[in-house]
């Protein structure tokens, strides 16, 4: 999505709503799943605000389930950097460190698939050598 | 993109917050908790060998023989168990060895509840990951291969 101003709407309306301490639980589920929507759909509109929307996503209080899907499905299925990456790594962590055995199992996915982007799988010299255009001499 | 990844490594201070959270997990009281853990030490183990190697040998190696030789360890548990199994060597292939005897010598308190098919499968994923093992254990388990003749 680019161009449309409505982009540029939708992002505010949602920052205001995840930066409200009062606001409904199900009104901030939908504000992260925009966020969400919003870094795969629109990049070039969100990655120009700085990332301010993370703070407000990734907290470590209160209900989380919903943030931890989110920032799963942004890692699979966006351009993100090694930056936000950590940031999420260790925002999951925390995560880790909270009693009772509810939401871990997604937490555990979050920081495979956060930490799966990582993985070099397929190094970059062999993959040089395989391409038929491949001639350095 | 490609550059912009863990490719030299997971940061020094995310895996020293990290670690100590995974080893709580690796346990035979949760099967699925630790089989994810189990399963992010192994993917640790890939990106961040000389860090994460020392500690999982200090820490966490016992534990997770007592979960492979348990026979509630099966299915994607037990894939988890032989995937740390795997990635454990190829960090360090100086451990493999030492993996061998410690899965093949160790005796529970109680034999019963051991599972001798768990073992076998680690013993197996080890050499699968280290060949120059093979001759060395094929040989050393053929001893007790007993040959019947059938008329």
């Amino acid at each position: 999505v680019r161009g449309h101003d409505w982009v540029e709407s939708v992002y505010n309306e949602a920052i205001a709503r995840l930066s409200n301490h009062s606001t409904d639980a199900e009104v901030r589920s939908c504000a992260e799943d925009i966020v969400g929507d919003l870094w795969i759909n629109a990049p070039d509109t969100v990655l120009a605000k700085g990332g301010q929307e993370w703070e407000y996503v990734r907290r470590t209080t209160g209900r989380t389930d919903g943030a931890v899907k989110v920032v799963t499905r942004v890692a699979r299925e966006a351009d993100v950097a090694r930056q936000w990456i950590d940031g999420c790594v260790a925002w999951a962590t925390k995560l880790l460190t909270k009693n009772g055995r509810t939401g871990k199992a997604e937490v555990f996915e979050c920081l495979t698939v956060l930490l799966s982007r990582s993985v070099p799988s397929t190094d970059v010299t062999s993959l040089i050598s395989r391409s038929p255009h491949h001639d350095f001499r | 993109m490609i550059f912009d990844r863990y490719d030299n490594g997971v940061p020094p201070d995310l895996l020293r917050n990290l670690i100590p959270q995974l080893k709580s997990y690796v346990s035979a009281a949760d099967i699925s908790l630790h089989s994810q853990a189990l399963s992010l030490f192994a993917l640790l183990l890939q990106l961040s060998p000389e860090s994460t190697f020392p500690e999982v040998e200090r820490d966490v190696l016992e534990e997770i023989y007592g979960i492979a030789y348990s026979p509630l360890t099966s299915g994607a548990a037990l894939d988890s168990v032989l995937g740390f199994f795997g990635a454990l060597v190829e960090a360090d292939s100086q451990i493999a060895t030492h993996v061998v005897s410690s899965l093949t010598r160790s005796t529970p308190e109680r034999p019963k509840e051991v599972s001798y098919p768990n073992a076998a499968k680690c013993v197996a994923q080890v050499v699968k990951s280290y060949h120059a093992l093979a001759a060395g254990v094929i040989a050393e388990f053929s001893k007790n291969l007993k040959v019947c003749q059938y008329q």
